[in-house]
């Protein structure tokens, strides 16, 4: 964990609101792991004055990228950044994705939580016998489709709200069906709260080890401000330092 | 080189950067970032006599140039303190103060009679900001008899120097600072966070359950300035200027308003390496100036009244 300030070199939008950076940095892409997340600052200006937090998409040589969804004041100067422009940089930090072989693993996405699955994706899928089932809004929010179809899935089931690409509707419906028919030995899933609510008691029901990557508004990502707790069965731990990634059972 | 050593009457700090209660966590969340050695010293999370699990979530909200806490003092109650402190020693000589925190007079005497006999402990800074469960969530520092009573009785128990924190969130914080010196105060730290609230349009609601929240950051600055401009005129004792420090600049207008010392805040939150960039920037101002010492410029600053 370091405080890195960062080229970006390249700022390639992907979609009307959504971008993609790559950053050139010695500590950060040599050292983080899928799962890991990094603190950015929008500008130096103290408006917005905290750092905002992004999942680390991949990592190539002495580059990581992030992806910027524009969602507010702090993402949108992010999102608006162009190549040569310097970020300051807060990480790698967080607990990373278990890494494991030879398993049948579940990965489930909603909407921009796809990041962090992406990065474990890139790493693990071709040692492993891996689904995804990634669901969106609409078409053009489904990310990084054509990376999936060349990395070694099982399964990929696309779901969008509008029905305009794959299953419409809530990932669930897929989600109930492949857990009738296949064994899991392992989930990992990245997504709105709402998701969570909705397939934490399918998972439990049929798969022995689930892991949710959490979203929270933080303050500082290292565990010094205490304001990004959530409520576990050993009462409240911070998504920043002993997340973001939490065995299901300890969630409440 | 600039002399920048402080003198807090009780001790003299090598230099007045003290990052404050709630923004260094233990000082263990620093250590990857740099040696806490370079600091004047730091102020650990305020500590109540049991454990705490803080308030519910959402605990912070970001205004223009501010943050709205109401983290609810969460921490592991006066004995995990203790054992945090003897690892942390064991890993840097930083001059440590404890934040005291109370529900009640009882509590503020049993926590700080815990960390007066603790040697890894330096100095306590009294946090009469806690919300007094006696008191319907009113705290002593919002009365200045409460003031003057609470540090006359942690004076006479407690042998290590002891500082009152204040709130800004009173009427006249000079009769509470005189109050605070009268009841035996070894120094004076202003300010904590002014109270504050924050709205969620969309649901027709506060954003936090408890209603009000603490603002810090950038955006206090001029008003913790004020402040400690006019306690550092009415009181004998040192003055720890407290409120929005987020550069060397910042420190200097502290000092030049009568500060000893000061803590800095929000900045460590958002960027863990501040303390050294603000001490870079004290030398490269200092020099600038010719300012010689900090101590010269304490208090010199020119007005008309």
């Amino acid at each position: 964990m370091k405080e890195e300030l960062c080229t970006i070199v390249e700022a390639r939008p992907i979609t009307l609101d959504t971008t993609i950076l790559k950053i050139k940095s010695k500590y950060i892409s040599s050292g983080a792991e899928p799962g890991n997340f990094v603190m950015v600052s929008p500008n130096d200006l103290n408006d917005p004055l905290l750092k905002r937090p992004l999942g680390i998409l991949d990592i190539k040589k002495d580059c990581f990228y992030l992806m910027v969804e524009n969602v507010g004041k702090g993402t949108k100067l992010l999102q608006e950044k162009k190549e040569g422009e310097k970020l300051c940089v807060l990480g790698p930090l967080g607990n990373k994705f278990k890494e494991i072989k030879k398993q049948k693993i579940l990965l489930l996405s909603g909407g921009i939580g796809i990041v962090p699955l992406f990065f474990f994706a890139r790493k693990f899928v071709s040692q492993n016998e891996t689904t995804l089932i990634y669901g969106a809004r609409k078409k053009s929010k489904l990310l990084m489709r054509d990376e999936f179809d060349k990395m070694d899935f099982k399964k990929i089931f696309y779901h969008t709200d509008d029905g305009s690409l794959g299953r419409k509707g809530y990932i669930t419906s897929s989600l109930k069906d492949i857990l009738e028919k296949e064994h899991f030995d392992f989930s990992f899933s990245c997504g709105p709260n709402t998701m969570f609510n909705a397939i934490k008691p399918l998972l439990e029901k049929h798969i022995k080890e689930n892991y949710f990557s959490l979203e929270a508004f933080m303050g500082c990502g290292f565990g010094v401000c205490h304001s990004c707790v959530v409520q576990t069965r050993t009462g409240y731990k911070k998504v920043c330092h002993d997340g973001p990634i939490f065995n299901t059972e300890e969630l409440i | 080189m600039t002399d920048l050593t402080c003198d807090l009457g009780f001790t003299k700090l090598k230099n007045p950067i003290i990052p404050a209660s709630g923004t260094f966590g233990y000082g263990e969340e620093f250590l990857p970032f740099f040696d806490l050695d370079i600091l004047g010293a730091f102020v650990a999370k305020g500590v109540y006599l049991k454990a705490r699990e803080g308030n519910p979530p959402p605990r912070i909200s970001e205004t223009c140039g501010g943050l709205l806490n109401s983290i609810g003092l969460a921490g592991p109650g006066a004995m995990g303190l203790v054992e945090k402190l003897k690892k942390l020693k064991q890993k840097s000589n930083v001059p440590t103060i404890v934040n005291v925190c109370g529900g009640d007079d009882e509590e503020y005497l049993k926590v700080a009679q815990i960390f007066d006999d603790c040697p890894q402990a330096d100095f306590l800074e009294i946090n009469i900001s806690c919300p007094n469960v006696h008191k319907g969530g009113k705290c002593v520092a919002q009365d200045s008899a409460h003031t003057y009573e609470l540090m006359k009785r942690i004076k006479e128990k407690i042998k290590k120097p002891i500082i009152a924190k204040l709130s800004p969130n009173v009427a006249d914080i000079k009769e509470v600072a005189l109050m605070a010196e009268k009841g035996g105060a070894d120094a004076i730290s202003l300010v904590n966070t002014f109270l504050g609230m924050a709205v969620n349009l969309k649901e027709k609601k506060t954003v936090f359950k408890n209603i009000f929240a603490g603002l810090s950051g950038p955006a206090i600055k001029p008003l913790a300035l004020k402040l400690v401009f006019e306690v550092a005129q009415c009181v004998q004792i040192p003055v720890i200027g407290i409120g929005g420090i987020s550069s060397g600049k910042d420190v200097l207008e502290f000092i030049l308003c009568g500060a000893s010392a000061v803590q800095t805040g929000t900045i460590n939150m958002i960027e863990p390496n501040a303390s050294i960039r603000i001490l870079k920037e004290i030398e490269e101002i200092t020099k600038d100036l010719k300012i010689n010492s900090l101590n010269e410029l304490k208090g010199a600053i020119k007005h008309e009244r």
